[in-house]
């Protein structure tokens, strides 16, 4: 009886895995197949499409906007939500609950609707569509995330902490030097670079906000269009992949180490 | 003359409740101490009842609202913790768990920026004060509680604060471990010569440890004494009941002497020692005795027969010096170690306890018996009845709210 539980729970685990994972692993196959087609039989092993993606200027300029936004959004999201969040952990001011919730929405409108909304706001204060305001739009989606990250670290930790530092000496400033952003760091770090690969992989703020240049997600999405074009688009969507997976292991690593031993109290 | 350590004026603190919609709340009322230079001081008290928030207005973490705090002589109010020569041991340690401990210990003068040279020094210094020489280079996680508390203790005393405030300091740890501290603490406290100021709801250690000891309840200073006063001569019902066991016999005056006042409690006349306020015939009293200042015993004649020709056996406690007597019958006797606990009740229900101290050739007190209960009549106290809250320095009881009157203020 516990035989067939135990294999009735890794056959679904395998399906599971199979029905995630597989197209992943298939666009990945299809990057390496010589062929415009993406089907099966696979007809032989090519370079080719990686070589095209490397002289595809419009696709690597795509990719450069992607890469800038991603940079400079999700460094301004971590640190105003990094204050955010130090605020909300560490300080009890009045209307503290309702700023956490305001300050949380973002996380549960869709961002289509956010999009639009955003795309109304700027057009009635006439600022001009362009990089910076798909920028502006994946701060506001990212700054949640920081916040909440931040804050989960830091309420593992003893508020007595900043106090401590303050009997010891240390002005409010020394304070959040010497204690409040070194616990802080860990995950501040792993904010930035789950920030980084959500405005990376963002498509409906980045479609409707862009003015002249485009995002990765958005060119590749224009080039479906084009059946000649298929095969450079999955090797995009391979090489993108590749590099996301690294980027998000990276940060769990870096989660885990910052909150595997918070201190006994 | 030296200052005071600490002095404190007629200290308030009131919390507004910020969120929770509970109106304002009373922590501190009107609270007077003087700390001497190198006192060993200890607010004792049940949690709630303002000792906490006392010593983080000492620390500077709270700013009083009403009353002056002086630090060694100056006016403090105001003065942010990190002017202030005064260093804090927490109740949870809060060791800074990404420095290792010679870090955390090294923290205070890395903020006061004293040259490197000096600072490993002083540390080093520290850590062995706190037999914890060897640990330097672990982080706070790889140390057990006990030692994260020296930890906490070498990271104040580094700095040479002229007082040493700690918060509950042994409430974390196990039994044992708790009554070594308090030896260590104790000594190292004589070997620094800096004043402690000490915060716990932990009786026994105010005791064993203090100088001197603040008894506090509900906001206010009840009593502050030498532990010996504090446990022979308690100030009023609460001290009496908060610090060791005690029996309380409501009564009232029947007559007044030189040396003793009678009262009767139920249908008893008992002998008390005489008040140190004045009565009247008539008027309500309580008296107090500790259960080990009493003897039982089945009949009269032994207790105040002359002292017996025979050897007195070495492992009895000097005999109690007796001159008053009260009838009682046996409720029940329990075992507890090296004592037994006999409760009796007086003729009209009061109940009282006597701790006998066990010995082989013990009587069995049973159910019913009828004793007799001896003392000396100048171990009692009495203390004007139970006052519900009418007298600011005298009891303050059960008829006043925890709020007191706030929410109405708060309007």
């Amino acid at each position: 009886m516990r035989q067939t539980g135990k294999w009735l729970g890794l056959g679904y685990y395998l399906l599971l895995l199979l029905f995630l994972q597989l197209p992943i692993l298939l666009l990945i196959v299809f990057s390496f197949n010589d062929s415009v087609l993406l089907v099966f039989p696979l007809r032989g092993f090519t370079l080719q499409w990686y070589r095209e993606l490397l002289q595809a200027t419009e696709l690597i300029n795509a990719a450069k906007n992607s890469l800038l936004i991603g940079l400079v959004s999700s460094v301004v999201a971590t640190v105003l939500g990094g204050a955010a969040a130090i605020a909300i952990a560490r300080y009890n001011f009045p209307g503290r609950e309702f700023f956490l919730n305001i300050a949380t929405l973002p996380l549960v409108i869709p961002y289509v609707v956010l999009a639009v909304a955003l795309l109304i706001l700027f057009q009635a204060l006439k600022i001009e569509l362009s990089l910076w305001t798909i920028m502006i739009g994946h701060t506001i989606i990212n700054m949640p995330y920081v916040m909440l990250i931040v804050a989960a670290r830091l309420s593992g930790f003893a508020n007595n902490l900043e106090e401590a530092a303050m009997d010891l000496g240390a002005t409010y400033w020394g304070t959040l030097m010497r204690v409040t952003l070194p616990i802080s760091m860990p995950a501040l770090v792993a904010a930035f670079l789950s920030s980084f690969t959500m405005s990376f992989d963002e498509f409906s703020l980045a479609f409707f906000l862009a003015g002249t240049q485009n995002t990765l997600p958005v060119y590749l999405y224009s080039q479906l269009r084009f059946p000649s074009r298929l095969p450079l688009a999955v090797t995009t969507a391979a090489v993108v992949i590749m590099v996301s997976v690294v980027i998000l292991l990276f940060s769990e690593w870096l989660r885990r180490i910052g909150t595997s031993k918070p201190p006994k109290v | 003359m030296k200052p005071l350590a600490v002095e404190l004026k007629n200290v308030s603190k009131v919390f507004s409740g910020v969120g929770r919609g509970e109106g304002l709340m009373h922590a501190v009322k009107g609270v007077d101490l003087q700390i001497k230079q190198g006192e060993f001081f200890t607010m004792l008290g049940p949690s709630g009842c303002g000792k906490t928030t006392t010593l983080r207005m000492i620390a500077g973490f709270e700013f009083p609202t009403s009353g002056d705090i002086y630090l060694n002589g100056e006016l403090s109010n105001q003065v942010p913790p990190y002017k202030r020569a005064v260093n804090t041991v927490f109740q949870s340690y809060a060791l800074f768990p990404h420095l290792t401990v010679a870090q955390n210990v090294g923290f205070g003068l890395a903020v006061k920026r004293v040259p490197k040279g000096e600072r490993e020094v002083r540390v080093r210094e520290a850590l062995e004060l706190v037999k914890l020489g060897q640990l330097g280079e672990r982080k706070p996680n790889q140390l057990s509680g006990g030692q994260q508390q020296r930890v906490a203790l070498a990271r104040a005393l580094v700095n040479r604060p002229a007082v040493l405030l700690l918060d509950e300091p042994l409430g974390a740890l196990d039994l044992k471990l708790r009554e070594t501290m308090q030896h260590e603490l104790k000594d190292l406290q004589k070997r620094v010569g800096i004043t402690f100021i000490y915060v716990t709801h932990d009786q026994e250690e105010a005791l064993t440890m203090s100088d001197r000891i603040a008894v506090m309840s509900e906001g206010r200073v009840q009593q502050v004494g030498t532990p010996e006063q504090i446990y022979n001569f308690p100030a009023n019902h609460f001290v009496a009941d908060f610090i060791g066991d005690t029996n309380f016999l409501e009564g009232k005056v029947v007559s007044l002497h030189e040396d003793r006042t009678v009262i009767k409690v139920g249908r008893e006349d008992v002998t008390a020692a005489r008040a140190n306020f004045p009565l009247m015939p008539g008027e309500k009293v309580t008296m107090v005795i500790r259960p080990e200042k009493l003897a039982v015993a089945r009949e009269l004649a032994p207790a105040l027969a002359p002292p017996p020709a025979a050897p007195v056996n070495p492992a009895r406690p000097q005999p109690l010096r007796v001159n008053a007597v009260m009838n009682a019958r046996v409720l029940d006797s329990v075992f507890v170690g090296t004592d037994t606990r006999v409760n009796v009740t007086l003729k009209g229900g009061t109940e009282i306890t006597v701790l006998v101290r066990n010995l082989e050739d013990d009587e069995d007190f049973k159910k019913g018996d009828k004793v007799v209960v001896t003392y000396d009549a100048s171990d009692s106290r009495l203390l004007p009845a139970a006052q519900l809250g009418t007298t600011e320095e005298t009891y303050i009881g059960n008829g006043e709210p925890a709020n007191g009157a706030a929410p109405a203020a708060a309007k």
